[in-house]
């Protein structure tokens, strides 16, 4: 080995390392929930306040419920239910889809989504 | 004049190319056969032959048994023109991209800077990275752009350091013996 590859092999690890801090955030609670219906935002809602949502999609109406900084499917019309069985979301970035009835939840960081989630140094 | 249908000489270089080449080949299929944990994972021994051209005969001949086994290895798989088939041949563009780079940063360091030198084991390493993120770059830019895949490339890139040592040191190993059983045509890069 030379000096050279002792150099690029340095680089390399901390290139991977900044990656591993880039990417690699501990999970943040979230603070909202962007609900798509036909990928077209139908609604954005703070998870602070408990509330039941019904949404309208193309099979019938999905129920979404909101409790405890917490959100979840929680009945939905369709045949496979993997939007209900994703069960209770809380951490930002998380997501959840109920393809046959085109309706999705994504959860946001604190503000209204359009501030950062975190900031690390 | 000859007619097109003479079949022209073959010289010695061209039978070295075929060699390595077919060398390579095997490898890449053997390869192929193995089963990998995340898709755009594996070994990438076959560039070892790539690496073991370029320091003993040079840029030009290496990028032809590069080229020689993306082609005909892609075919022998069935992964020709298939999807995964650009993410590799960007992969494969863009370390050869970085080989040629690495080449040239050895042939400016050579009088002052020798012990900057990259040997087989750095020019693997920075092919294997280079390999990883054109790849990634494709994957992420055209085919499914979505941040989660972010969440990937950590991992993506740490298996292409890991994979990239190993075939450096692999390299790194043959081109002592044939060094020991014949002396390359041009001076290899080997430790101080």
């Amino acid at each position: 080995m030379t000096r050279g590859d002792a150099v690029a092999i340095a680089l390399a690890a901390a290139l991977i390392g900044a990656l591993y801090a880039q990417h690699w955030q501990p999970a943040v609670d979230a603070g909202t929930v962007e609900i798509r219906r036909d990928g077209e935002l139908a609604g954005r809602y703070p998870l602070s306040q408990a509330r039941s949502l019904t949404v309208s999609g193309h099979l019938g109406d999905s129920t979404i419920e909101i409790r405890d900084g917490q959100v979840r499917f929680r009945q939905a019309p369709c045949r496979n239910q993997v939007c209900v069985h994703r069960g209770w979301l809380r951490h930002a970035g998380d997501a959840a889809a109920c393809l046959p009835n085109r309706i999705s939840l994504r959860l946001g960081g604190q503000g209204q989504g359009d501030v950062p989630d975190a900031l690390s140094h | 004049m000859r007619s097109a249908t003479e079949p022209m000489a073959a010289t010695a270089e061209d039978r070295l190319v075929a060699g390595f080449a077919a060398l390579a080949i095997v490898i890449h299929v053997l390869e192929a056969g193995f089963p990998s944990p995340i898709p755009g994972v594996k070994p990438g021994l076959a560039n070892a032959i790539t690496l073991i051209v370029l320091l003993r005969h040079g840029w030009r001949l290496a990028l032809w048994v590069a080229a020689l086994r993306i082609v005909a290895g892609s075919l022998l798989v069935g992964s020709f023109l298939a999807p995964g088939f650009w993410l590799s041949l960007t992969g494969a563009a863009a370390s050869l991209a970085a080989l040629g780079l690495c080449w040239q940063w050895n042939r400016l360091s050579a009088r002052r800077l020798p012990s900057l030198q990259l040997s087989a084991l750095g020019l693997s390493l920075c092919a294997a990275l280079a390999h990883m993120a054109g790849q990634f770059a494709l994957a992420y830019l055209v085919f499914v752009p979505h941040s989660g895949l972010l969440t990937l490339l950590p991992l993506l890139m740490t298996a292409a350091l890991v994979f990239g040592l190993v075939t450096g040191a692999i390299a790194d190993a043959i081109l002592r013996r044939l060094a020991r059983l014949s002396p390359p045509p041009q001076r290899p890069i080997l430790d101080p």
